[in-house]
């Protein structure tokens, strides 16, 4: 089984990568991954993004940007559509979408895959969309047992439709961590972040007219 | 435009706040324009409902005075809800 991956996060080696590595764990198989930010960036040859459309499986990760995709998912797919009207090849499309608090907030952005593959003609697995995404830093290796568990119980699901090849229902799942904690620990990163940026004032108002 | 739009989260403070049931980030500005989105083609109805939730959930997230969101196919569509954005620009209305 050929089995490609588009990350769609800026960020090579963020939640969206961390994803792809388990998926290739949990599936034994070698996943192809495109970055999509690099791929939009450089004049990718037409014949990369029709070799994308020849995998058997077509797993697209990204973090959820503004309630949708991020924008050079958005170009890389506009291009993969326009490949896949011309070709003959129909991966099986998958996507995990890596929120903020609340998974649900990625029914949207799940929705748009959706859209993506009717209009490219190619056959739609599911989605899953994924709350406090951020907490797999934390997870450590084992995503079995903690936090993380009730993501790799869906990844593991996922694995098993992508091997028996047949398609799900979207499932939407969180961390198992208190969001008041979460809610906590991210200001505090945040605040750091921004120390390490040389900012001294999250709340600054730079435009201070409006 | 959806580089345009994801470059608009510094409009906001990174921070969470519960608003309108659901987590979002709090305004870093008091103030942001009426949010009018046409989205046009020729669409599904199930693109043409993702694009008006979406737009309802990004005035969520802007939090402006007031907003639109409208799909149209054609050109005598966009006839049809020109009173609609055109009211919406109304101030006080």
């Amino acid at each position: 089984m050929k089995i490609a991956a588009i990350n769609g996060s800026p960020k090579t080696d963020g939640i969206s990568a961390l994803i792809i590595k388990r998926m290739e764990k949990l599936l034994d198989e070698r996943i192809e991954t495109y970055h999509a930010m690099r791929l939009v960036r450089a004049e990718t040859p037409q014949e990369t993004i029709a070799g994308m459309l020849e995998a058997d499986i077509l797993l697209i990760v990204f973090p959820l940007f503004v309630d949708s995709l991020p924008s050079p998912l958005i170009e890389l797919l506009t291009r993969l559509e326009s490949a896949a009207y011309h070709g003959a090849a129909i991966p099986q499309v998958f996507a995990v979408a890596n929120g903020a608090l609340d998974a649900a907030q990625t029914t949207l952005a799940i929705e748009m895959i959706e859209h993506f593959t009717c209009r490219a003609g190619l056959p739609w697995g599911y989605g899953i969309g994924i709350g406090a995404g951020s907490m797999l830093y934390n997870a450590g290796d084992d995503w079995e047992k903690g936090l993380a568990s009730d993501i790799h119980h869906a990844l593991c699901d996922m694995a098993t439709a992508i091997k028996e090849n047949r398609s799900g229902q979207n499932m939407y799942v969180a961390p198992d961590f208190p969001r008041f904690l979460y809610k906590t620990v991210a200001n505090i990163s945040f605040w750091r972040e921004a120390k390490r940026n040389g900012v001294n004032n999250l709340r600054d108002r730079p435009y201070i007219n409006h | 435009m959806k580089a345009f739009l994801d470059r608009s989260l510094q409009t906001m403070l990174p921070y969470f706040e519960n608003y309108k049931g659901e987590t979002h980030h709090p305004m870093r500005y008091k103030h942001f324009p009426i949010w009018i989105a046409v989205g046009y083609g020729n669409v599904s109805d199930a693109e043409k409902n993702t694009f008006t939730i979406l737009a309802e959930k990004n005035a969520l997230n802007m939090r402006p005075v007031k907003y639109l969101a409208v799909t149209v196919r054609n050109s005598n569509e966009l006839v049809k809800e020109t009173g609609n954005i055109l009211k919406t620009l109304e101030v006080g209305v």
